[in-house]
């Protein structure tokens, strides 16, 4: 949405022209956001095979939409999502799923490890795709990134790239964080500090392809091609 | 073109019975099969790089069906089809320069002056869309009008504008298909000198006194090690005999006879002599884009013991080996079993393989792959005829040698097969 208004270079002529040359740019940017995510379906729909084990962690509509096309490309396999705390976005993912007809189970987040060991491949979505070649999102996609790494699975990201951003993280603390209320269900006593950030960056180490509309991506590409889209 | 059908069919007939071997003479056949293929396509006057296109495609499925695992065919027939677009290119842009020019620079103005505080997500995406639909080389000549006008000026020079539109378009016809056709003369003539541009860079990689170990045999790395020795280098040479099929042997007595230092030792005892070798060198049967390799068997077991004690791992590999696809499940789809009588006589063992007895399955079960899949993490440089590179930086070299575009349209069928 950022990318909507920050475009448009509005010269203040008069309020009803940049209004509509917002909305135009809002609707091309869908329709183009919506190509991008059906390009990346296809070329993933090669690194799911039938019988396989796909983990996933966080609503993304991209992992969505690749879900999607392979469960209409008559293939078989089964999904684990996580619960996707404070805001439940695993739910969100196993909802849609779950009108598709394609086997699911939720997990909550601690137990990823635990079911490491059925998981073939690991999915994700990005908030950010850094110069590194590693990705924002949401919280806990490093930990699993972590957990398929040391158990030899492949971590999959499925990103647009308008999503390619020209910033190099070097550690976790390093960008503004988003911060986000969570409900712990029982009261917090005031003293008590939380961790509210609601995104973390995984090192491209932890990754192993990329998808992109541009084509499938190994890490060390990323800068490569931002160079290219920012030039 | 009933000549060229045939020459496809005996093609295709030997692929399919594997009667090829080597990534090298397929890659070179190939090449040669689709320049026949090429210059008997019928010139039509329009949309002349579409029929090329159409033709090359058309042959390349079969080709690439008939032995999906040789990559090499692949990827010839790939860069066969980047020609042809970038010379249709090079014509296009020379010819209708002027009106693209101007057309170009209307849009570039508009883009500007949209996206001036920052950079847009238009621009972004229309950059994004360009990279991934015509050559890299398109892009480069619209955001740089000043050179797409130095080819124009130059080709108005040629044609004089009295001509007539269609004999235009006919010389303009003519040439791209003899400039299609010059260009993969100069794509085979590049396939049959690899070796020699690799075994150039023996001597940087190869010092006095080492110890290199390599497994089976490869035309390429007996090159390499030969132009070292050449360049009077004395070092020593650890052949691992590659079971089955023992091409190690070849290997040592072609070593010997060319006066190396060489000790053959058996595929299982690499582990126990890595710790005395300096560098592994060995070929590949096909570099994937992420910088895998598919290598002969035994491969990754020595990639893994090269890593184990922290000895370079170096892969010798001519362009024509670079697939510009990411390997899935490589271990099993992009490998090939071959006849178990390479690895026990059946006389002896006629027994134990009787599907006769019992259960009407035999009990023995003989597994002989051909090709290891070596993740790119274990290689630490690729020799190429360009020189020295990265694991990660293979992408590169394929975005210079393929186009997008083909990538896509080529990988359904193989898929699909």
């Amino acid at each position: 949405m950022r990318y909507v208004t920050r475009t448009s270079a509005l010269e203040c002529e008069d309020f009803n022209s940049a209004k509509s040359r917002l909305i135009e740019r809002a609707e091309k940017f869908g329709e183009m956001s919506y190509e991008a995510r059906r390009i990346i379906a296809m070329l993933s729909q090669d690194f799911i095979f039938d019988g396989c084990t796909i983990l996933v962690h966080g609503f993304s509509r991209v992992v969505l939409e690749v879900l999607k096309t392979a469960a209409q490309n008559k293939k078989l396999f089964r999904v684990f999502c996580t619960e996707g705390r404070p805001d439940r976005t695993g739910l969100r993912l196993s909802n849609k799923l779950a009108k598709l007809d394609v086997p699911m189970k939720l997990l909550i987040d601690s137990a990823v490890a635990y079911t490491m060991d059925e998981v073939d491949t690991v999915f994700v979505g990005a908030d950010g795709v850094v110069e590194s070649g590693g990705i924002i999102n949401m919280m806990g996609t490093y930990q699993i990134a972590l957990v398929a790494h040391s158990m030899n699975k492949p971590v999959y990201v499925a990103a647009e790239s308008y999503k390619f951003a020209r910033l190099y993280p070097l550690d976790q603390k390093d960008m503004a964080p988003a911060l986000r209320p969570i409900d712990f269900g029982v009261p917090i006593p005031s003293k008590v500090e939380v961790e509210t950030s609601a995104r973390d960056y995984t090192p491209p180490h932890y990754l192993t392809l990329l998808f992109t509309d541009l084509g499938v991506l190994t890490p060390s590409v990323v800068s490569d091609e931002l160079i290219q889209l920012y030039l | 073109m009933p000549d060229t059908q045939a020459l496809v069919n005996d093609f295709l007939n030997k692929l399919k019975k594997r009667k090829i071997e080597g990534s090298q003479a397929t890659a070179r056949q190939t090449a040669e099969l689709l320049r026949s293929v090429i210059s008997q396509q019928r010139v039509s006057y329009t949309n002349q790089a579409g029929a090329l296109i159409d033709a090359v495609k058309a042959v390349g499925e079969q080709l690439i069906a008939a032995n999906p695992v040789e990559l090499a065919v692949g990827n010839i027939v790939r860069r066969v089809l980047h020609i042809i677009r970038e010379e249709d290119l090079s014509l296009t842009t020379a010819a209708i320069g002027g009106l693209n020019l101007s057309a170009v620079s209307d849009d570039e103005t508009d883009d500007n002056r949209d996206d001036h505080p920052v950079l847009s997500a238009a621009a972004v995406a229309a950059a994004a869309r360009s990279t991934l639909r015509p050559p890299s080389l398109q892009t480069l000549l619209e955001d740089s009008p000043a050179s797409a006008a130095i080819p124009h000026t130059s080709s108005s020079g040629g044609d004089s504008e009295g001509k007539s539109k269609s004999a235009d378009k006919n010389s303009k016809t003519r040439k791209l298909k003899h400039d299609v056709i010059e260009a993969v003369n100069e794509l085979i003539q590049d396939i049959a000198t690899c070796h020699e541009q690799i075994a150039e860079q023996a001597v940087e990689h190869i010092h006095q006194n080492e110890v290199i170990l390599t497994l089976g045999s490869s035309r390429t790395v007996l090159e390499f090690l030969c132009a070292a020795k050449e360049k009077k280098r004395s070092f020593r040479v650890f052949v691992a005999e590659g079971a089955p099929r023992y091409q190690g042997h070849l290997l040592a007595k072609d070593l010997v006879s060319r006066g190396l230092q060489t000790t053959l030792i058996t595929d299982s005892a690499v582990f126990a002599m890595i710790s005395r070798v300096n560098m592994v060198i060995v070929g590949a049967h096909a570099v994937m884009a992420n910088g895998g390799v598919i290598a002969p068997v035994g491969l990754n077991m020595v990639a893994l013991a090269a890593q184990k004690h922290a000895v370079p791992f170096v892969v010798l590999a001519g362009s024509h080996k670079l697939c510009p696809l990411y390997p899935h499940n490589p271990e099993v789809l992009l490998n090939e079993l071959r006849s178990p009588s390479e690895l026990l006589d059946f006389g002896e063992f006629s027994d134990c393989l009787d599907f006769g007895s019992g259960t009407g399955s035999p009990l023995l079960h003989v597994v002989n792959p051909t090709f290891d899949y070596v993740p790119p993490k274990l290689v630490s440089l690729f020799i190429t005829d360009t020189g020295g590179h990265n694991p990660s930086y293979m992408y590169r070299l394929i975005a210079d040698y393929y186009s997008a575009d083909d990538l896509v349209v080529q990988r359904r069928p193989t898929a699909g097969n």
